[in-house]
């Protein structure tokens, strides 16, 4: 026995159509950072065979009743450490320069700002693709992450592009969906037993 | 989303009475549950079992064991009145066993599955998922028929019965 899995599954709120399943994708993609505008992350959807590229086709999305695609998280981090050497250099030059002693906490802030802009611009980013397996007709999506974060960067990311809401597979789902009104009831008024006790 | 996790606090008890209940089933009656509808699925607790009382986590017990039906820490916790939040079991499906760390909420932490029979990566793929679902689909299903009897008075009567009486032989009877 090996394969061992993680992952989180969905029940999805409404079937779309293939069409709309495959624009709200390509709508979804993941896009390029900002850094710019201070941003250091990003996130979309990707490939399922190949995360780095956006070029979707229908072939490569469906397949024997499937939707495949990945989710990715784009991010540009510069160490702490790393930040703190340049920010050194850059404040030590700027005193040389002006021959002031110190310089304004609002400064060195703005320094800061902009020494970790210009490192961000030359970093590369930490990608991380997540498999996502959607049995659309069943209404079963497979998120291939456990992370909380991820999962809620999805679920909010699946609802923007596809217009669809997911909820996790667990007990409560199973309830809402399996039972009725009065079976529902009975359940909510269920009291605890104690198996020790035998009560 | 916030319907579903009040709904989902609300049947946390009921989440950890059927794991209790899976983990003494899957030691009486040759580790099967057999459902209403006549189907029958073999499930045995195995290596790892994580118990909690009333006063939650600091009042929690994780047993470890390769034999688990032998253990007896697992037994007196469950005899103190704790019930299980999580543990791994085998599930036997068509054939295949699949071992599955389950919590009280019912969401699986991890499936190690059988060997795939498909070789092309995309088709493992579509394995994979639909292996997945065979796993979900046993435990709504177990989940489900445990639904039926507890609401039964009489079934339920009888399956506390069934688990107080495993709870309380002995290892050698059990055997």
């Amino acid at each position: 026995m090996g394969n061992r899995v993680t992952f989180v599954t969905y029940r999805v709120s409404q079937i779309p159509s293939e069409d709309e399943i495959f624009e709200g994708i390509v709508r979804g993609k993941i896009g390029k950072v900002d850094l710019a505008l201070g941003k250091d992350r990003t996130c979309g959807f990707a490939r399922f065979q190949n995360p780095l590229s956006t070029d979707f086709s229908k072939e490569d999305v469906f397949f024997q009743g499937l939707v495949f695609v990945s989710f990715r998280i784009d991010k540009y981090v510069v160490p702490a450490s790393t930040l703190r050497l340049y920010l050194k250099e850059r404040v030590e030059s700027i005193l040389k320069e002006s021959g002031r002693q110190r310089l304004r906490k609002e400064e060195k802030e703005e320094i800061a700002d902009e020494v970790r802009k210009s490192l961000l611009s030359k970093a590369l980013p930490a990608i991380n693709a997540y498999k996502v397996i959607w049995a659309v007709e069943k209404r079963v999506l497979r998120l291939f992450c456990t992370s909380r974060a991820v999962r809620d960067e999805f679920e909010a990311w699946m609802h923007e592009f596809l217009g669809v809401t997911l909820s996790p597979f667990n007990m409560a789902t199973i309830v809402r969906d399996s039972l009725g009104q009065s079976a529902m009831q009975k359940v909510l008024h269920l009291l605890p037993v104690n198996f020790g006790s035998g009560q | 989303m916030s319907d579903l996790l009040d709904l989902l606090r609300r049947l946390e008890f009921l989440g950890e009475e059927f794991l209790t209940y899976l983990y003494v089933h899957s030691f009486l009656d040759d580790g099967g549950i057999t459902l209403g509808d006549g189907r029958k699925i073999e499930v045995v607790a195995e290596r790892m079992v994580a118990l909690q009382g009333a006063q939650g986590k600091s009042d929690s017990t994780v047993v470890r064991s390769e034999e688990l039906s032998e253990s007896e820490e697992a037994r007196i916790a469950l005899k103190i009145g704790k019930k299980v939040t999580s543990g791994q079991f085998l599930f036997a499906i068509q054939g295949e066993d699949y071992k599955v760390v389950l919590d009280k909420d019912l969401c699986i932490r991890s499936i190690a599955l059988p060997a795939l029979e498909t070789f092309d990566p995309f088709e493992q793929e579509v394995e994979v998922f639909e292996k997945i679902g065979l796993v979900e689909d046993a435990i709504e299903s177990l989940f489900l028929d445990f639904l039926e009897k507890r609401m039964d008075q009489s079934r339920w009567s009888k399956e506390m019965d069934d688990i107080t009486a495993w709870l309380r032989s002995g290892v050698e009877e059990r055997r």
